[in-house]
Protein backbone atom coordinates (compact mmCIF):
# COMPACT_ATOMS: atom_id res chain seq x y z
CA UNK A 1 0.00 0.00 0.00
CA UNK A 2 1.61 3.06 -1.52
CA UNK A 3 2.11 6.35 0.48
CA UNK A 4 2.63 8.74 -2.67
CA UNK A 5 1.57 12.43 -1.50
CA UNK A 6 1.46 13.84 1.38
CA UNK A 7 0.26 17.31 2.69
CA UNK A 8 -0.44 19.11 6.19
CA UNK A 9 -1.94 22.34 7.79
CA UNK A 10 -0.72 21.28 11.49
CA UNK A 11 0.32 24.41 14.30
CA UNK A 12 3.86 23.33 13.71
CA UNK A 13 3.41 24.03 9.60
CA UNK A 14 2.25 23.97 6.39
CA UNK A 15 5.69 22.11 4.70
CA UNK A 16 8.61 19.26 5.77
CA UNK A 17 10.64 21.73 6.52
CA UNK A 18 8.93 23.35 9.58
CA UNK A 19 7.29 20.36 10.46
CA UNK A 20 10.13 18.63 10.86
CA UNK A 21 12.09 21.94 12.29
CA UNK A 22 9.19 21.65 15.91
CA UNK A 23 9.13 17.78 15.42
CA UNK A 24 12.80 16.93 15.91
CA UNK A 25 13.83 19.86 18.35
CA UNK A 26 10.90 19.66 20.19
CA UNK A 27 9.04 23.20 19.47
CA UNK A 28 5.38 23.75 20.66
CA UNK A 29 3.49 25.91 19.27
CA UNK A 30 1.18 25.66 22.31
CA UNK A 31 0.00 29.06 23.23
CA UNK A 32 -2.18 31.00 26.30
CA UNK A 33 -5.76 32.00 25.58
CA UNK A 34 -8.43 33.61 27.51
CA UNK A 35 -11.34 32.70 26.54
CA UNK A 36 -14.00 35.71 27.72
CA UNK A 37 -17.92 34.56 27.31
CA UNK A 38 -20.64 36.63 28.54
CA UNK A 39 -21.83 35.55 32.31
CA UNK A 40 -18.69 33.00 32.55
CA UNK A 41 -15.54 33.55 34.29
CA UNK A 42 -12.65 34.22 31.89
CA UNK A 43 -11.20 30.73 30.88
CA UNK A 44 -7.16 30.28 30.69
CA UNK A 45 -6.69 27.90 27.86
CA UNK A 46 -3.50 26.20 26.28
CA UNK A 47 -4.27 26.07 22.43
CA UNK A 48 -2.12 25.17 19.21
CA UNK A 49 -3.83 27.40 16.21
CA UNK A 50 -2.99 27.11 12.56
CA UNK A 51 -1.26 30.00 10.98
CA UNK A 52 -3.80 29.68 8.29
CA UNK A 53 -5.83 31.88 6.21
CA UNK A 54 -8.95 29.61 5.62
CA UNK A 55 -10.63 32.68 3.91
CA UNK A 56 -8.57 32.59 0.92
CA UNK A 57 -9.28 28.98 0.11
CA UNK A 58 -11.42 28.88 -2.97
CA UNK A 59 -13.90 25.49 -3.76
CA UNK A 60 -15.04 23.87 -6.81
CA UNK A 61 -18.57 24.66 -5.16
CA UNK A 62 -17.94 28.24 -4.73
CA UNK A 63 -19.54 27.64 -1.19
CA UNK A 64 -18.58 29.20 1.63
CA UNK A 65 -16.20 26.52 3.46
CA UNK A 66 -15.94 26.01 7.35
CA UNK A 67 -12.36 26.78 8.32
CA UNK A 68 -11.82 22.76 8.59
CA UNK A 69 -13.12 22.12 5.19
CA UNK A 70 -10.56 24.70 3.77
CA UNK A 71 -8.04 23.31 5.98
CA UNK A 72 -8.72 19.70 4.29
CA UNK A 73 -8.44 21.32 0.48
CA UNK A 74 -5.37 23.10 0.92
CA UNK A 75 -3.51 19.52 2.90
CA UNK A 76 -5.37 17.40 0.32
CA UNK A 77 -4.37 19.38 -2.80
CA UNK A 78 -1.00 19.75 -1.41
CA UNK A 79 -0.77 15.96 -1.14
CA UNK A 80 -2.52 15.23 -4.73
CA UNK A 81 0.07 17.49 -6.42
CA UNK A 82 2.77 15.47 -4.87
CA UNK A 83 0.85 12.13 -6.22
CA UNK A 84 0.61 13.42 -9.63
CA UNK A 85 -3.04 13.41 -9.11
CA UNK A 86 -5.62 15.46 -10.64
CA UNK A 87 -9.13 15.36 -11.57
CA UNK A 88 -9.61 13.38 -15.02
CA UNK A 89 -5.73 11.60 -14.41
CA UNK A 90 -6.85 8.47 -13.49
CA UNK A 91 -10.33 6.03 -13.66
CA UNK A 92 -12.79 8.32 -11.54
CA UNK A 93 -14.91 5.55 -10.06
CA UNK A 94 -11.50 3.75 -8.69
CA UNK A 95 -10.90 6.51 -6.76
CA UNK A 96 -12.18 7.27 -3.15
CA UNK A 97 -12.55 9.78 -0.82
CA UNK A 98 -11.75 8.60 3.30
CA UNK A 99 -11.64 11.52 5.50
CA UNK A 100 -12.05 11.60 9.36
CA UNK A 101 -13.28 14.49 11.47
CA UNK A 102 -14.77 14.63 15.55
CA UNK A 103 -16.54 17.01 15.90
CA UNK A 104 -16.57 18.42 12.30
CA UNK A 105 -18.77 21.46 11.21
CA UNK A 106 -19.22 22.23 15.27
CA UNK A 107 -16.78 25.08 15.00
CA UNK A 108 -18.97 26.50 12.28
CA UNK A 109 -21.96 26.18 13.73
CA UNK A 110 -20.93 27.55 16.80
CA UNK A 111 -19.83 30.66 14.46
CA UNK A 112 -22.88 31.06 13.15
CA UNK A 113 -25.77 30.67 15.71
CA UNK A 114 -23.36 33.43 17.61
CA UNK A 115 -23.58 35.47 15.02
CA UNK A 116 -27.48 34.72 14.87
CA UNK A 117 -28.03 35.11 18.52
CA UNK A 118 -25.97 38.27 18.43
CA UNK A 119 -28.07 39.91 16.49
CA UNK A 120 -27.52 38.74 12.56
CA UNK A 121 -31.43 39.37 11.05
CA UNK A 122 -30.64 35.94 8.85
CA UNK A 123 -29.67 32.30 8.93
CA UNK A 124 -26.48 31.77 6.38
CA UNK A 125 -28.33 29.91 3.49
CA UNK A 126 -25.62 27.44 3.98
CA UNK A 127 -25.48 26.42 6.88
CA UNK A 128 -26.16 23.13 6.93
CA UNK A 129 -24.18 22.63 4.11
CA UNK A 130 -21.24 23.94 5.76
CA UNK A 131 -21.90 22.12 9.09
CA UNK A 132 -22.49 18.70 8.27
CA UNK A 133 -19.97 16.57 8.80
CA UNK A 134 -19.14 15.40 5.52
CA UNK A 135 -19.01 18.82 4.43
CA UNK A 136 -15.03 18.73 3.73
CA UNK A 137 -15.72 14.83 2.23
CA UNK A 138 -18.30 16.45 -0.55
CA UNK A 139 -15.32 18.92 -1.15
CA UNK A 140 -12.84 16.71 -1.80
CA UNK A 141 -14.95 14.30 -4.20
CA UNK A 142 -15.72 17.48 -5.77
CA UNK A 143 -12.23 18.65 -6.35
CA UNK A 144 -10.88 15.31 -7.54
CA UNK A 145 -13.52 13.88 -8.98
CA UNK A 146 -13.95 10.80 -6.85
CA UNK A 147 -16.63 8.58 -7.81
CA UNK A 148 -15.71 5.62 -6.03
CA UNK A 149 -16.83 6.17 -2.42
CA UNK A 150 -16.81 9.65 0.05
CA UNK A 151 -17.39 8.80 3.19
CA UNK A 152 -16.85 10.48 6.22
CA UNK A 153 -15.80 8.88 9.40
CA UNK A 154 -16.50 9.83 13.15
CA UNK A 155 -15.15 8.38 16.00
CA UNK A 156 -13.70 11.19 18.24
CA UNK A 157 -9.96 11.31 18.56
CA UNK A 158 -9.62 8.14 16.25
CA UNK A 159 -11.63 9.30 13.10
CA UNK A 160 -9.13 10.30 10.82
CA UNK A 161 -6.29 7.34 11.50
CA UNK A 162 -10.02 5.18 11.40
CA UNK A 163 -10.63 6.52 8.26
CA UNK A 164 -6.90 5.78 6.87
CA UNK A 165 -7.17 2.52 7.68
CA UNK A 166 -10.31 1.50 5.59
CA UNK A 167 -9.23 3.31 2.95
CA UNK A 168 -6.23 0.87 3.11
CA UNK A 169 -9.11 -1.92 3.52
CA UNK A 170 -10.85 -0.76 0.62
CA UNK A 171 -7.50 -0.91 -2.05
CA UNK A 172 -6.79 -3.67 -1.02
CA UNK A 173 -10.28 -5.49 -1.25
CA UNK A 174 -9.87 -4.79 -4.98
CA UNK A 175 -13.25 -2.21 -4.36
CA UNK A 176 -11.08 1.00 -5.38
CA UNK A 177 -7.28 1.38 -6.40
CA UNK A 178 -6.62 4.81 -5.07
CA UNK A 179 -8.01 7.42 -2.22
CA UNK A 180 -7.67 10.78 -0.79
CA UNK A 181 -7.03 10.23 3.02
CA UNK A 182 -6.77 11.98 6.43
CA UNK A 183 -9.01 13.88 8.34
CA UNK A 184 -9.16 17.76 10.21
CA UNK A 185 -10.40 19.29 13.12
CA UNK A 186 -11.27 22.94 13.22
CA UNK A 187 -12.94 24.12 16.32
CA UNK A 188 -11.39 26.66 18.39
CA UNK A 189 -14.36 28.95 18.48
CA UNK A 190 -15.69 29.63 22.02
CA UNK A 191 -18.72 27.58 22.57
CA UNK A 192 -16.54 24.45 21.54
CA UNK A 193 -13.58 25.34 23.53
CA UNK A 194 -15.34 26.12 26.32
CA UNK A 195 -17.29 22.72 25.91
CA UNK A 196 -13.77 20.72 26.13
CA UNK A 197 -12.67 22.83 29.17
CA UNK A 198 -15.76 21.93 31.30
CA UNK A 199 -15.01 18.54 30.75
CA UNK A 200 -11.59 18.91 33.12
CA UNK A 201 -9.30 17.22 30.10
CA UNK A 202 -7.81 20.44 28.90
CA UNK A 203 -4.21 21.49 30.44
CA UNK A 204 -4.18 24.93 32.10
CA UNK A 205 -1.22 27.34 30.32
CA UNK A 206 1.35 27.86 33.00
CA UNK A 207 2.24 31.59 32.93
CA UNK A 208 5.88 32.12 31.75
CA UNK A 209 5.74 28.71 29.39
CA UNK A 210 2.29 28.16 28.02
CA UNK A 211 4.08 25.91 25.30
CA UNK A 212 4.80 23.29 28.23
CA UNK A 213 1.14 23.02 28.93
CA UNK A 214 0.68 19.58 27.53
CA UNK A 215 3.46 17.16 29.38
CA UNK A 216 2.39 13.50 28.08
CA UNK A 217 3.87 11.00 30.10
CA UNK A 218 5.20 13.26 33.15
CA UNK A 219 4.77 12.89 36.37
CA UNK A 220 3.20 16.06 36.30
CA UNK A 221 1.23 16.01 33.47
CA UNK A 222 -2.06 17.80 33.53
CA UNK A 223 -3.95 17.70 30.40
CA UNK A 224 -3.74 18.44 26.55
CA UNK A 225 -4.01 21.68 24.62
CA UNK A 226 -6.96 22.06 21.82
CA UNK A 227 -5.43 21.91 18.62
CA UNK A 228 -6.44 22.72 15.13
CA UNK A 229 -5.22 21.54 11.15
CA UNK A 230 -5.64 19.00 8.78
CA UNK A 231 -3.81 16.33 7.04
CA UNK A 232 -3.85 14.19 3.91
CA UNK A 233 -2.04 11.38 2.17
CA UNK A 234 -2.58 9.63 -1.33
CA UNK A 235 -2.87 5.96 -1.21
CA UNK A 236 -2.89 3.53 -3.48
CA UNK A 237 -1.99 -0.48 -4.34
CA UNK A 238 1.19 -0.78 -5.97
CA UNK A 239 0.31 -1.88 -9.09
CA UNK A 240 -1.67 0.70 -9.39
CA UNK A 241 1.11 3.29 -8.50
CA UNK A 242 3.39 1.54 -11.04
CA UNK A 243 0.82 1.01 -13.99
CA UNK A 244 0.54 4.86 -13.77
CA UNK A 245 4.17 5.75 -13.46
CA UNK A 246 3.70 7.69 -9.91
CA UNK A 247 6.93 9.05 -8.50
CA UNK A 248 8.98 6.96 -6.56
CA UNK A 249 10.50 10.06 -4.78
CA UNK A 250 8.25 9.21 -1.62
CA UNK A 251 9.69 5.73 0.10
CA UNK A 252 6.46 5.06 2.75
CA UNK A 253 3.98 2.38 2.65
CA UNK A 254 1.01 1.88 5.34
CA UNK A 255 1.73 -1.91 6.55
CA UNK A 256 -1.15 -2.56 8.80
CA UNK A 257 -4.01 -1.22 10.59
CA UNK A 258 -7.01 -2.60 13.06
CA UNK A 259 -9.52 -0.74 14.62
CA UNK A 260 -11.91 -2.17 18.04
CA UNK A 261 -13.82 -0.92 20.77
CA UNK A 262 -13.20 -1.02 24.66
CA UNK A 263 -16.89 -0.95 24.81
CA UNK A 264 -16.04 -0.84 28.43
CA UNK A 265 -16.96 3.05 28.98
CA UNK A 266 -17.43 6.26 27.07
CA UNK A 267 -14.38 8.32 28.11
CA UNK A 268 -12.11 5.86 30.37
CA UNK A 269 -9.59 3.80 28.41
CA UNK A 270 -9.12 0.22 28.88
CA UNK A 271 -5.51 -1.09 28.40
CA UNK A 272 -6.88 -4.29 27.30
CA UNK A 273 -8.85 -3.08 24.48
CA UNK A 274 -5.72 -1.52 23.05
CA UNK A 275 -4.02 -3.89 23.47
CA UNK A 276 -5.87 -6.01 21.27
CA UNK A 277 -5.87 -3.40 18.62
CA UNK A 278 -2.04 -3.29 18.69
CA UNK A 279 -1.62 -6.82 18.40
CA UNK A 280 -4.47 -7.15 15.30
CA UNK A 281 -2.41 -4.51 13.48
CA UNK A 282 0.70 -6.27 14.35
CA UNK A 283 -0.99 -9.03 12.78
CA UNK A 284 -2.04 -7.37 9.65
CA UNK A 285 1.11 -6.08 9.06
CA UNK A 286 2.69 -9.57 9.78
CA UNK A 287 5.14 -8.01 12.53
CA UNK A 288 6.17 -9.27 15.39
CA UNK A 289 6.54 -6.49 18.09
CA UNK A 290 10.49 -6.51 18.05
CA UNK A 291 10.81 -5.24 14.34
CA UNK A 292 8.37 -2.16 15.19
CA UNK A 293 11.20 0.73 15.64
CA UNK A 294 9.15 3.54 17.04
CA UNK A 295 6.16 3.77 18.71
CA UNK A 296 3.97 7.97 18.31
CA UNK A 297 1.89 7.30 21.10
CA UNK A 298 -1.45 8.72 21.49
CA UNK A 299 -0.06 10.52 24.61
CA UNK A 300 -2.83 13.29 25.23
CA UNK A 301 -1.51 13.73 28.81
CA UNK A 302 -4.53 13.04 30.34
CA UNK A 303 -4.26 11.47 34.10
CA UNK A 304 -5.68 8.36 33.00
CA UNK A 305 -5.36 8.23 29.43
CA UNK A 306 -0.87 8.32 29.76
CA UNK A 307 -1.59 5.72 32.43
CA UNK A 308 -3.49 3.36 29.97
CA UNK A 309 -1.52 3.84 27.16
CA UNK A 310 2.00 3.15 28.89
CA UNK A 311 0.37 -0.30 30.37
CA UNK A 312 -1.26 -1.87 27.49
CA UNK A 313 2.31 -0.84 25.49
CA UNK A 314 4.29 -2.13 27.93
CA UNK A 315 2.15 -5.53 27.63
CA UNK A 316 2.59 -5.75 24.01
CA UNK A 317 6.43 -4.16 23.43
CA UNK A 318 7.72 -4.56 27.13
CA UNK A 319 9.85 -1.68 27.69
CA UNK A 320 12.49 -2.30 24.28
CA UNK A 321 10.64 -0.23 21.87
CA UNK A 322 11.17 3.65 22.18
CA UNK A 323 7.74 5.90 22.38
CA UNK A 324 7.28 9.45 21.72
CA UNK A 325 3.91 11.14 22.06
CA UNK A 326 3.90 14.53 19.72
CA UNK A 327 0.90 16.12 21.11
CA UNK A 328 2.97 18.26 23.37
CA UNK A 329 4.03 20.60 20.27
CA UNK A 330 1.00 20.23 18.03
CA UNK A 331 -1.79 20.19 20.51
CA UNK A 332 -4.52 17.49 20.44
CA UNK A 333 -5.95 17.87 16.83
CA UNK A 334 -8.68 15.41 18.28
CA UNK A 335 -10.57 13.75 14.41
CA UNK A 336 -7.54 15.16 12.50
CA UNK A 337 -5.18 13.53 15.37
CA UNK A 338 -4.02 10.52 13.83
CA UNK A 339 -3.46 11.75 10.18
CA UNK A 340 -1.24 14.34 11.27
CA UNK A 341 0.36 12.27 13.90
CA UNK A 342 1.05 10.01 10.99
CA UNK A 343 2.66 12.48 8.96
CA UNK A 344 4.99 12.58 12.10
CA UNK A 345 5.93 8.67 11.87
CA UNK A 346 6.72 9.54 8.34
CA UNK A 347 8.66 11.96 8.86
CA UNK A 348 10.64 10.49 11.70
CA UNK A 349 10.68 7.17 9.22
CA UNK A 350 12.44 9.69 6.42
CA UNK A 351 15.34 10.40 8.70
CA UNK A 352 15.54 7.66 10.39
CA UNK A 353 15.40 10.07 13.73
CA UNK A 354 13.03 9.57 16.14
CA UNK A 355 11.46 12.96 17.93
CA UNK A 356 11.46 13.79 22.01
CA UNK A 357 8.82 14.01 23.76
CA UNK A 358 8.73 17.58 24.25
CA UNK A 359 8.31 19.10 27.94
CA UNK A 360 8.53 15.51 29.29
CA UNK A 361 11.28 15.85 31.98
CA UNK A 362 10.61 13.35 34.54
CA UNK A 363 8.26 10.34 33.15
CA UNK A 364 5.31 9.38 35.83
CA UNK A 365 7.65 6.80 38.13
CA UNK A 366 4.91 4.02 37.33
CA UNK A 367 5.63 3.61 33.93
CA UNK A 368 8.55 1.42 32.74
CA UNK A 369 8.50 2.42 28.91
CA UNK A 370 11.80 3.71 26.85
CA UNK A 371 11.05 7.49 26.40
CA UNK A 372 12.43 9.50 23.75
CA UNK A 373 13.15 12.87 25.45
CA UNK A 374 15.35 15.86 25.67
CA UNK A 375 17.22 15.33 22.16
CA UNK A 376 16.04 13.51 19.10
CA UNK A 377 17.42 9.81 18.63
CA UNK A 378 19.15 8.42 15.57
CA UNK A 379 16.97 4.85 15.07
CA UNK A 380 19.52 3.11 12.50
CA UNK A 381 17.45 0.65 9.59
CA UNK A 382 14.28 2.04 11.36
CA UNK A 383 11.49 0.70 9.04
CA UNK A 384 8.42 0.44 11.38
CA UNK A 385 6.43 3.13 13.16
CA UNK A 386 3.73 2.19 15.16
CA UNK A 387 0.97 5.09 15.84
CA UNK A 388 -2.26 4.48 17.97
CA UNK A 389 -5.58 6.39 18.04
CA UNK A 390 -7.37 6.41 21.07
CA UNK A 391 -11.08 7.86 21.38
CA UNK A 392 -13.87 8.66 23.25
CA UNK A 393 -16.19 6.41 23.24
CA UNK A 394 -13.92 3.33 22.87
CA UNK A 395 -12.57 3.37 19.73
CA UNK A 396 -8.96 2.34 19.04
CA UNK A 397 -6.87 2.61 15.63
CA UNK A 398 -3.38 1.56 14.94
CA UNK A 399 -1.61 2.16 11.81
CA UNK A 400 1.67 0.69 11.32
CA UNK A 401 3.76 2.85 8.39
CA UNK A 402 7.23 1.44 6.47
CA UNK A 403 9.90 2.60 4.93
CA UNK A 404 11.30 0.77 1.87
CA UNK A 405 14.73 -0.35 2.07
CA UNK A 406 16.19 0.01 -1.38
CA UNK A 407 16.10 3.69 -1.40
CA UNK B 1 -21.51 48.99 -25.49
CA UNK B 2 -22.87 52.17 -23.00
CA UNK B 3 -22.71 49.27 -19.85
CA UNK B 4 -18.54 49.45 -20.39
CA UNK B 5 -18.83 53.08 -18.70
CA UNK B 6 -21.01 51.71 -15.66
CA UNK B 7 -19.28 52.54 -12.66
CA UNK B 8 -20.73 53.73 -9.22
CA UNK B 9 -19.66 52.15 -5.95
CA UNK B 10 -22.30 49.88 -5.85
CA UNK B 11 -21.78 48.41 -8.73
CA UNK B 12 -17.96 48.03 -8.19
CA UNK B 13 -18.22 46.41 -4.78
CA UNK B 14 -20.78 43.80 -6.09
CA UNK B 15 -18.52 42.91 -8.77
CA UNK B 16 -15.82 42.49 -6.54
CA UNK B 17 -17.39 39.66 -4.43
CA UNK B 18 -18.21 38.47 -7.46
CA UNK B 19 -15.09 38.01 -8.70
CA UNK B 20 -12.90 37.66 -5.29
CA UNK B 21 -15.45 35.10 -3.19
CA UNK B 22 -17.24 33.15 -6.18
CA UNK B 23 -14.80 33.59 -8.94
CA UNK B 24 -16.50 35.00 -11.35
CA UNK B 25 -14.61 36.01 -14.51
CA UNK B 26 -14.93 39.60 -14.61
CA UNK B 27 -15.67 40.16 -18.52
CA UNK B 28 -19.53 38.87 -17.66
CA UNK B 29 -19.57 41.25 -15.19
CA UNK B 30 -22.48 43.59 -16.93
CA UNK B 31 -24.98 45.52 -15.59
CA UNK B 32 -27.41 43.82 -18.21
CA UNK B 33 -26.72 40.51 -16.96
CA UNK B 34 -28.68 38.37 -15.24
CA UNK B 35 -27.91 37.31 -11.77
CA UNK B 36 -29.26 33.89 -13.38
CA UNK B 37 -26.92 34.21 -16.02
CA UNK B 38 -23.82 34.45 -13.98
CA UNK B 39 -22.60 30.90 -13.58
CA UNK B 40 -23.50 30.32 -10.40
CA UNK B 41 -26.25 27.60 -8.58
CA UNK B 42 -29.05 28.80 -6.19
CA UNK B 43 -27.31 28.35 -3.09
CA UNK B 44 -24.50 29.93 -4.56
CA UNK B 45 -26.66 32.92 -5.77
CA UNK B 46 -28.38 32.84 -2.30
CA UNK B 47 -24.58 33.56 -0.55
CA UNK B 48 -23.56 35.51 -2.86
CA UNK B 49 -26.41 38.24 -1.53
CA UNK B 50 -25.93 37.28 1.86
CA UNK B 51 -22.51 38.48 1.30
CA UNK B 52 -23.78 42.08 -0.47
CA UNK B 53 -26.32 42.40 2.65
CA UNK B 54 -22.97 41.51 4.72
CA UNK B 55 -20.75 44.58 2.62
CA UNK B 56 -23.08 46.80 2.92
CA UNK B 57 -24.75 46.11 5.92
CA UNK B 58 -28.34 45.77 5.63
CA UNK B 59 -30.89 43.88 4.85
CA UNK B 60 -32.43 43.09 0.95
CA UNK B 61 -36.60 42.36 1.43
CA UNK B 62 -37.44 38.79 -0.14
CA UNK B 63 -40.03 40.20 -1.84
CA UNK B 64 -38.06 42.92 -4.14
CA UNK B 65 -35.27 40.11 -4.96
CA UNK B 66 -35.22 36.59 -5.40
CA UNK B 67 -32.58 35.45 -6.68
CA UNK B 68 -33.84 32.52 -7.95
CA UNK B 69 -36.17 34.76 -9.86
CA UNK B 70 -35.05 34.80 -14.05
CA UNK B 71 -34.55 38.14 -15.02
CA UNK B 72 -33.19 40.49 -12.20
CA UNK B 73 -30.18 42.21 -13.23
CA UNK B 74 -26.95 43.12 -11.53
CA UNK B 75 -28.52 46.87 -12.31
CA UNK B 76 -31.94 45.83 -10.56
CA UNK B 77 -29.35 44.27 -7.65
CA UNK B 78 -27.77 47.94 -7.28
CA UNK B 79 -31.10 49.99 -7.30
CA UNK B 80 -31.94 47.45 -4.76
CA UNK B 81 -28.90 48.18 -2.69
CA UNK B 82 -29.09 51.89 -3.14
CA UNK B 83 -32.97 52.29 -2.21
CA UNK B 84 -32.04 49.89 1.21
CA UNK B 85 -29.24 52.44 1.83
CA UNK B 86 -31.71 55.42 1.47
CA UNK B 87 -34.67 53.85 3.67
CA UNK B 88 -32.14 52.18 6.39
CA UNK B 89 -29.48 55.12 7.33
CA UNK B 90 -32.04 56.31 9.79
CA UNK B 91 -32.44 53.09 11.97
CA UNK B 92 -29.07 52.27 11.06
CA UNK B 93 -27.71 55.11 12.81
CA UNK B 94 -30.05 54.93 15.60
CA UNK B 95 -29.57 51.14 16.13
CA UNK B 96 -26.58 49.89 18.72
CA UNK B 97 -23.57 48.56 17.40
Amino acid sequence: MRVTGLGFVTPIGHTAESFDDALFNGRSAVRAQTLGIAGLEPIELAVAPCDFDSASVRSSSRLPLDRGTAMALAAARDAAAQAGLHAGSVDPERLGIFWGSGLAGAGAFDDTTRALYGGKRRMRPTTVLTVMPNAAVAELALQFGAQGAAIAYACACASSAVAIGEAMRAIRGGWIDMAVVGGHEAMLTPGVMASWHAMRVTAPPPANSPGSACRPFSGDRAGFALGEGAAALVLESEAHARARGASEAMPFFLAGYATNCDATHITNPDPAGQVRAMRAALRDAGLEPGQIGHINAHGTATTAGDAAEAASIREVFGNAVPVSATKAIHGHVLGGGGAIELVAALRTLAHGMLPPTANLRLPDAAFDLDFVRGEPRQARNLRYVLSNSFAFGGTNAVLIAGRVTNH
Amino acid sequence: MSSASFSTPVFNSIAAILVNNFDVAPASITPQVALSELGLDSLALMEFVFAVEDAFHLRLPEDRLDPREAGITLQHLCEAIEAQIRCDVEPAMAAPA
